[in-house]
C-alpha cells in the first residue's frame, strides 16, 4: 500500500513536532514518523517508581514576562507561529542562578541588572567593558543566515583582558548551548547570551509533559498523521518522491524534514552524498529524589555551575566524565515549587567511547560510582545535602542518550558542522532541530517553525524571509 | 455597499490577528496607524496573515504587495477588491 503526503517528517522531538503542526496548519497533508513510543525526542519523560520524570529538562531559555516588548523576543515568536498563548506554558522564571569559580561567583537572574551588579562588584576594572559588551551584542544580527564562522572568546578577548571572566561568561552558554568544544561561533554565543542572560531561565509548571502535551493536542487539532513505534531504516526516491518504507506500507511525498540528527540523516540514504561528522559531546546525569526540598537544606539556586577548577574546559573528557565541573539544577527552585517530590539533578561532561568501552558488569558498577560522585560534588556545593535521604536515584549516561534517541555518540547538541539554511546535497531533503543549528528545547522549537516556513510554506506565496 | 464591504474586511483581516497574536489586546486598533508598530508583529505575522488570507479566503497576496498591508486602512484598500 502506498499513500502520498505533502511532507514526511521524521521524529518527534521538539523540532518534529514544531515542523509538522505548522505544515499542517496551512492545509499539508503531513506523515510525522517516531522511532519511539512517545513523543518529546531528547527531552523526553518517563515514570518510575510512582514518579514522573522529565528526562533531562533543568530549564528552558528565553524567559520573558507577559508584559515585556514583544517584537524581536523569540518566546514570543514561537508562542504566536504556534498560535499559543502565554499561559498556555504556565512558565514560572528561575529564582537565580551561580557560576561558581574557586574564587569567584557570580550570581545572575532573569533581570540582566543584577549581573551588572556582580560584575560591578567582583571585576569593576571590566565593568565598562561589560557594558560595551552589551552594546555589541543589542545590535548583533545574529539570525542573519549568511554569517560565517567566527570565534566567540577571539571576539571576547577583544573586550575583556580578564581571562577567567571570560571563561565564566561562556561557562553556562557552552553548557545548555554549544557542539563545539572549548569556543562557540559568535552568532551562537550572541543567541546564547540573549537567550539566558537577558531573556532567562524558566520551567513550565508540570515540566516538559506540559509542552509535549500541548504539541500532541495540537497536533491531532490540524490533522498530522502521528506513526509512533514507526523507526525510519531507509530514505530512498524515483525521479519527484522521497519515500519511506514500514511494513507493508509505503510513506510517499516531495518533501522531507528530517529531525534526526544530519549524520543520522545521511545514513538512511544508501550511496550516501554526503556524511557528516558526529559530535564529540555528551554527558551523565544523575538525579535525585530527596526526602525534602533543596530550601530545607539551604538552597535556594535555581542553577549552579559549579566549577572546582580555575580552569573550565567545555571538552570531551578523557575518562568517563570530568569530575571537576557539574551543572546541578534544582528543579523546585523555581519562583513557584510546582514539583511534586524533591528533585536535584547532577550532569557531568561525559565521554561516551569510554562508556561503549565497559563491559556490562562494569557499566553497571561505575554507573553506581557516578551516582556517588555526582552527590558528592552536591554536597560540596552545598553542604546542607549530607543530611538528605535519597528516596530514588537514576543515572543515564551517553549510551542511555543513544539508545533512546539514536544520537549517535550521545551527542545532545549534535554534529559540529552545523547546515544553517537546513539544505542538504539532496533535493527536497531537508535537516531541522538540533542540526539545523538550533539548540535546546525552545531552539529547536524555533528551528522546525523556520523550517518549515522557508520550504514548506514560503514558496506558496513567493515570499523570501528572514527567521 | 462600500462601508458594509469595507467594514467586512476590516474584520476579516481582525479575526486572523486575533488568531495569531492571541494574547494582544485588539480593542484600540487605530485604522489609520501602523500594525507592526501598534500590535509589535513582525515579518513572521505578516507572512501568518497572508497565509491565512488565502486558506481561509483563497485571496492571494504577492510579496511585492507586502506594504499595502501596514495599516488596518490599507489593508481595507488594498484586500477589498480582492473580495468583490
Ligand atoms: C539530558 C538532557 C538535558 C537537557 N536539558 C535541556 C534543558 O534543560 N533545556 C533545554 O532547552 N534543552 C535541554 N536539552 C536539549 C534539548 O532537549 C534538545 O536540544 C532538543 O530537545 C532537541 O530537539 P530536536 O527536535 O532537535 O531533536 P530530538 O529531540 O533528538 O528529536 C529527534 C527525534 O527523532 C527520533 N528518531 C531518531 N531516529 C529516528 C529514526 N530513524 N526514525 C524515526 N524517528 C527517529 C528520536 O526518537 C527523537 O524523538 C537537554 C537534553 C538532554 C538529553
Amino acid at each position: 500500500m502506498q499513500e502520498e503526503y505533502d511532507a514526511l517528517v521524521v521524529g518527534a522531538g521538539m523540532s518534529g513536532m514544531a515542523l509538522a503542526f505548522r505544515l499542517a496548519l496551512f492545509g499539508k497533508k503531513v506523515a510525522l514518523l517516531e522511532s519511539h513510543s512517545i513523543p518529546g525526542g531528547l527531552n523526553s519523560y518517563y515514570s518510575r517508581e510512582n514518579y514522573s520524570l522529565d528526562v533531562g529538562l533543568h530549564a528552558l531559555t528565553n524567559f520573558v514576562t507577559r508584559d515585556a516588548k514583544k517584537a524581536d523576543q523569540p518566546l514570543f515568536k514561537m508562542l504566536k507561529q504556534m498560535r499559543w498563548r502565554y499561559d498556555d506554558l504556565k512558565l514560572i522564571p528561575q529564582v537565580k542562578s551561580k557560576i561558581i569559580y574557586p574564587d569567584k561567583t557570580l550570581t545572575f537572574t532573569n533581570h540582566i541588572e543584577d549581573l551588572k551588579n556582580e560584575i560591578k562588584n567582583k571585576f569593576p576594572e571590566e565593568y565598562n567593558n561589560f557594558e560595551r559588551l552589551l552594546k555589541f551584542i543589542e545590535h548583533f544580527d545574529e539570525l542573519d543566515l549568511t554569517l560565517t564562522h567566527q570565534s566567540a572568546k577571539n571576539v571576547l578577548q577583544e573586550f575583556f583582558s580578564n581571562t577567567q571572566l571570560i571563561d565564566m561568561l561562556l561557562c553556562p552558554l557552552l553548557v545548555y548551548g554549544s557542539a563545539w568544544e572549548r569556543d562557540m561561533d559568535l552568532a551562537q554565543f550572541v543567541i546564547m547570551f540573549k537567550s539566558i542572560f537577558l531573556q532567562g531561565f524558566m520551567r513550565p509548571h508540570g515540566g516538559v509533559r506540559t509542552l509535549i502535551n500541548k504539541l500532541m493536542e495540537d497536533l491531532k487539532k490540524v490533522g498530522v498523521h502521528l506513526f509512533f513505534k514507526s523507526k525510519v531504516d531507509e530514505l530512498y526516491k524515483d525521479d519527484n518522491h522521497w519515500m519511506i518504507k514500514k511494513g507493508e506500507k509505503i510513506f510517499k511525498a516531495k518533501q522531507v524534514y528530517s529531525t534526526i540528527g544530519a549524520p543520522e540523516t545521511f545514513k538512511l540514504i544508501k550511496e550516501a552524498k554526503e556524511t557528516h561528522q558526529r559530535g564529540p559531546l555528551s554527558f551523565v546525569e544523575a538525579l535525585f529524589v530527596l526526602d525534602k526540598r533543596p530550601k530545607e537544606f539551604g538552597e535556594e539556586t535555581t542553577i549552579a555551575f559549579f566549577n572546582k577548577s580555575s580552569k573550565f574546559a567545555y571538552e570531551r573528557p578523557q575518562t568517563l566524565v570530568h569530575s571537576d565541573f557539574a551543572v546541578l539544577c534544582f528543579s523546585n527552585n523555581f519562583a513557584e515549587d510546582d514539583l511534586e517530590f524533591p528533585l536535584v539533578r547532577v550532569t557531568l561532561l561525559a565521554n561516551f567511547e569510554k562508556w561503549k568501552s565497559l563491559s556490562r558488569s562494569d557499566y553497571k558498577s561505575e554507573k553506581k560510582k557516578i551516582e556517588t560522585l555526582a552527590f558528592d560534588l552536591l554536597c560540596q556545593f552545598s553542604p546542607g545535602f549530607k543530611a538528605a535521604q535519597i528516596k530514588f536515584s537514576d543515572v543515564f549516561t551517553p549510551l542511555t542518550v543513544q539508545k533512546f534517541t539514536r544520537r549517535e555518540g550521545g551527542a545532545i547538541y549534535g554534529s559540529t558542522d552545523k547546515l544553517r539554511d537546513g539544505k542538504t546535497a539532496y533535493k527536497n531533503l531537508y535537516i531541522a532541530g538540533t542540526d539545523q543549528g538550533f539548540l535546546g528545547v525552545i531552539g529547536s522549537l524555533l528551528s522546525g517553525i523556520s523550517m518549515a516556513n522557508k520550504y514548506g510554506l514560503i514558496n506558496d506565496t513567493n515570499t523570501e524571509t528572514r527567521i | 455597499m462600500e462601508t458594509t464591504q469595507g467594514l467586512d474586511v476590516r474584520q476579516i483581516v481582525m479575526d486572523i490577528i486575533a488568531d495569531i497574536a492571541l494574547d494582544q489586546d485588539l480593542s484600540a486598533v487605530d485604522d489609520n496607524k501602523p500594525l507592526r508598530e501598534q500590535l509589535e508583529l513582525d515579518s513572521m505575522d505578516f507572512l501568518d496573515i497572508v497565509m491565512e488570507l488565502k486558506k481561509r479566503h483563497q485571496v492571494e497576496v504577492p510579496q511585492a504587495d507586502f506594504p499595502r498591508l501596514a495599516t488596518l486602512k490599507s489593508c481595507v484598500e488594498y484586500l477589498t477588491p480582492k473580495f468583490a
